[in-house]
């Protein structure tokens, strides 16, 4: 092996080292909510992550991302719950699983274009969804399937995070992604150059079902609760606005509509009750309860005025933080 | 065995014969330009040697292999790269970028490989690397090459997709209309470069041009399409004295003046 | 027998309903050549209007019914001008058109769930409730308003696209919108129309469920994707196509639950739609186009 990939290989053992020993630091030293609020952040940006690899960057705008989620999520469950398998095996599985649902899928539509494309894997995911609500005795189907172990503690869901982030910023920084980026740029360029596009186009959508099915995975390993309801239309929806509002094709832009995404209803709240403490009353009710209304405002302005989202197509990488006018002045102070 | 081989090929669109029973064949290290006026069906003959459409009858032979039935991806694999009248470049990469995506085929690693950054990673990735700047420094945009090549001026777009094609050490090179949109100077560099490429990368080619001075300056020879049909063919001074590509043009010929 | 024909006729009415849905998915993405994610909730918009002007108990519901129709009518063409129009004029890719649809209807199903709540809600009873006896069929009078109101609706439809000048005009815009421009056609208001039939044809679809069954802020997805499928099935860009396309999905739909199984009663319509667009993506009456090269 060489020592270029034994440096790489080290610095992401420090990084999972770090978020492991940050994440047991918080989930023991700070009260539960907030740390629940940081694992369903992790969770959401896999699951943004995910989507932007098929979406942002091969330009393949599935919507039924919600689908693949829910195959992972009731395979690891119902493999721990009725095979006793152990969780890291469950959750593999479960990604692979959806992986091949998302084989299976991508190949009859990714012959379809756009618009088209969007509506067959929406269509997928409600049949999905369909099989789920009726295989009662497997899946518990329209009652839930309760009693799934809690394994998706932070330190869990950081550490998954951290390792999703490297494999699939590898990705994208390779001739895959090259291929990948070329697929949604110009397809009939692409082939002219010898890309294959449908299996980078199936590849693509595979890889990102396999981290939809982990995401999906560990939201039933954090609820401990599983209902075919929860990865429905909206659910897709939600994953969308992280990608849309970070920056469709920036992987630094999907952890940060993640984050946007998962504190908005905090700071909605937070907010409500500061109007509340003010006396305001009428005004913190209001924005308690009209806070979606303002998030899909929220929406169509960056739609219309920002539609690259707040990072656009730019990486936070050490190369580019080295390029801020801010660090450079820092050094001239040094100096 | 013949280089490259095109036998009563065949298209129709509806009730339209794009395509009539063209026989063409281009010898390995020539130059050989594809003329006739808009519509004859010259890109469609380009559309058909590259697989984006299906011939209705008729054979297509590269280095003895019948191409016919490949996808585009697996005949650009095999040595046909071609070039775009509209200019394909992948506007959101940069001229960098452009070229490094088209040497996918020269580094070969797999997608673990890709996924983990191994050291066969690295050292194919300087290669493609090396391979992109060498290729941009013989082409002359070596000191553009971070620029997007949405922003690049008209005439050096056409020369990034040229150097693109390239990319994949092409041995028949398929160029649709290069000198579209250049004036009489960017014609000149135009042809100086297309020598260039001939002779540094040594590879055959197959142009087709509307700029009379273009073609007749580097081809060697030439074929004349009318109506999908083909009309004649033969050398430069054979196809400008010949009455009937003069009447083929009639009409045409003002507008080529003009350009 | 009687089973044969009641099911016919559930399948029919609630096929009446998809097809007036699925004309205006038709409609618009004949003139802007993208699928309106929006146009579901049009649907629950009239079905809330209708019930929000109820409660002011000013004027009869019916009065508050064809309010809605307006009103949701010109809802949705000004989500047209103000807001798609907008991107069309920066020539903004398509993609966005449908990002931006995703956006309004969240906007539209949030602000309805804020305001009413996420439950469901039951409408002022208006007709009779005793089912109408046909034979072996039981008809409720309220299917009756749905059958004949669709029809009427839809045959008004048809009639104006294709006997009037703005209508004709919206056939030119979906047909080459620049030449249309050039021939001297109001473009923009050809769109604008046309989405305000979209929206009145959806918000009559809401108020019809509201009186067959109840609504819920959530009733414009699902129908809305059903009605989609409807549109594709029978060709998208053809008006026929969609009113075809309803009434077989609805039929399909009912026969389906009836003898097979109803837990895949809302499955049979996915199954259809993601069929015909592998298989035949141009649908019963449409037509397919190639990119050029």
């Amino acid at each position: 092996m060489s020592s270029g990939f034994l440096k790489r290989l080290g610095a992401l053992v420090i990084q999972v080292l770090v978020a492991w020993g940050l994440a047991t630091y918080f989930r023991q030293n700070l009260p539960a909510y907030p740390v629940g609020i940081l694992t369903i952040f992790c969770i959401n940006a896999i699951l943004a992550l995910s989507w932007n690899l098929v979406a942002g960057f091969t330009g393949q705008f599935s919507m039924g991302h919600a689908g693949f989620m829910a195959i992972g999520a009731y395979t690891s469950a119902l493999l721990m719950m009725k095979l006793n398998w152990p969780f890291v095996p469950s959750l593999i599985a479960g990604g692979t699983l959806s992986g091949f649902a998302g084989f299976l899928i991508g190949f009859p539509s990714l012959r379809l274009v756009g618009d088209y494309l969007s509506v067959v894997t929406l269509g997928f995911q409600y049949i999905i969804t369909a099989i789920l609500n009726n295989t009662v005795k497997l899946t518990g189907g329209g009652l839930g399937l309760a009693g799934v172990p809690f394994k998706a503690t932070l330190p869990v869901t950081a550490v998954t995070l951290v390792v999703t982030l490297w494999l699939i910023t590898n990705l994208v920084h390779s001739k895959h992604g090259r291929s990948f980026v070329s697929v949604k740029e110009d397809e009939i360029a692409a082939r002219s150059v010898g890309i294959d596009t449908t299996s980078f186009k199936i590849m693509a959508f595979v890889i990102s079902s396999f981290f939809a099915g982990i995401g999906g995975a560990l939201i039933g390993h954090y609820m401990m609760y599983l209902h075919p309801d929860i990865f429905n239309y909206q659910k897709t929806v939600e994953v969308i606005s992280m990608v849309i509002l970070g920056g469709i094709g920036s992987l630094t832009g999907s952890i940060a509509g993640a984050l946007g995404i998962t504190l908005l209803p905090e700071v909605f709240r937070n907010l409500a009750t500061v109007f509340g403490s003010w006396g305001l009353v009428a005004a913190g009710a209001f924005v308690k309860k009209g806070w979606t209304v303002f998030y899909a405002v929220m929406f169509l302005l960056i739609m219309l005025t920002r539609p690259q989202g707040l990072i656009g197509r730019k990486e936070l990488t050490w190369e580019s933080i080295c390029k801020t006018k801010l660090f450079r002045k820092l050094q001239k102070k040094e100096v | 065995m013949s280089f490259f081989n095109v036998e009563n090929l065949t298209i129709k669109f509806g009730g339209l014969t794009a395509v009539d029973r063209v026989n063409l064949h281009v010898d390995e290290g020539e130059i050989v330009g594809l003329i006739g006026p808009n519509g004859a069906g010259k890109t469609t003959v380009f559309n058909l040697i590259t697989g984006v459409y299906m011939p209705d009858t008729g054979s297509i032979t590269f280095k003895g292999k019948n191409i016919v039935n490949m996808k585009p991806n697996q005949i650009a694999e095999l040595g046909i790269v071609r070039t775009f009248q509209n200019i394909r470049l992948f506007k959101g990469l940069t001229v960098y970028d452009n070229i490094r995506t088209a040497g996918h085929l020269r580094i070969p690693y797999s997608l673990v490989h890709s996924m983990l950054h191994t050291g066969l990673y690295e050292r194919r990735e300087k290669e493609c690397r090396e391979d992109a700047e060498k290729l941009l420094g013989m082409v002359g945009l070596l000191d553009r090459k971070d620029e997007l090549s949405a922003s690049l001026p008209y005439g050096m777009q056409r020369r990034v997709e040229i150097a693109r094609a390239l990319a994949l050490k092409p041995s028949l090179l398929l160029l649709d209309e290069p000198a579209a949109g250049m004036n009489p100077q960017e014609c000149v560099e135009l042809i100086d470069f297309i020598r260039k490429v001939k002779n540094e990368f040594k590879t055959t080619i197959l142009i087709i041009e509307h700029h009379m001075d273009v073609i007749m300056n580097i081809c060697e020879r030439m074929y004349v399409l009318n109506f999908g049909k083909l009309l004649t063919d033969g050398t430069a001074s054979e196809i400008q004295n010949d009455p009937k590509v003069i009447e083929a043009y009639l009409g045409e010929e003002q507008e080529d003046v003009e350009d | 027998m009687g089973e044969f024909l009641q099911q016919l006729w559930n399948g029919l009415s609630i096929g009446s309903v998809y097809a007036l849905v699925a004309v205006g998915y038709t409609l618009v993405f004949g003139v802007l050549k993208f699928i309106n994610f929006a146009h579901g909730s049009i649907l629950t918009l009239g079905a809330y209007i209708a019930l929000l002007i109820a409660l002011q108990k000013v004027v009869p519901f019916q009065v508050a019914m064809g309010l809605s129709m307006v009103l949701s009518g010109l809802f949705s063409m000004l989500t047209e001008q103000q807001i798609y129009k907008r991107l069309r004029i920066k020539n903004a890719p398509r993609l966005n058109m449908l990002i931006t649809s995703i956006g309004i209807s969240l906007l539209v199903e949030n602000a309805i769930v804020v305001y009413f709540s996420a439950d469901f809600h039951i409408y002022p009873r208006i007709m009779s409730g005793i089912p109408i006896q046909l034979g072996e069929v039981l008809i409720p009078p309220v299917d009756i308003l749905l059958v004949v109101g669709a029809i009427i609706l839809m045959l008004a439809l048809w009639f104006f696209v294709n006997r009037t000048l703005v209508g004709l005009s919206i056939k030119a815009v979906s047909m080459d919108r620049d030449a249309s421009s050039l021939m001297g056609i109001n473009v923009n208001r050809a769109i604008s129309v046309t989405f305000f039939l979209a929206g009145v044809m959806a918000s009559t679809a809401g108020l019809l469920i509201g009186m067959k069954f109840s609504v819920n802020p959530a009733l414009g997805g699902l129908f809305g994707l059903k009605s989609f499928s409807a549109a594709v099935l029978g060709g998208i860009g053809s008006i026929q196509g969609a009113y075809v396309g309803g009434y077989l999905i609805g039929l399909l739909e009912t026969f389906g639950a009836g003898y097979i199984s109803s837990n895949f009663k809302d499955a049979i319509a996915f199954i259809l739609l993601v069929l015909v667009l592998l298989f035949k993506p141009s649908g019963i009456f449409g037509k397919g186009t190639k990119e050029k090269v």
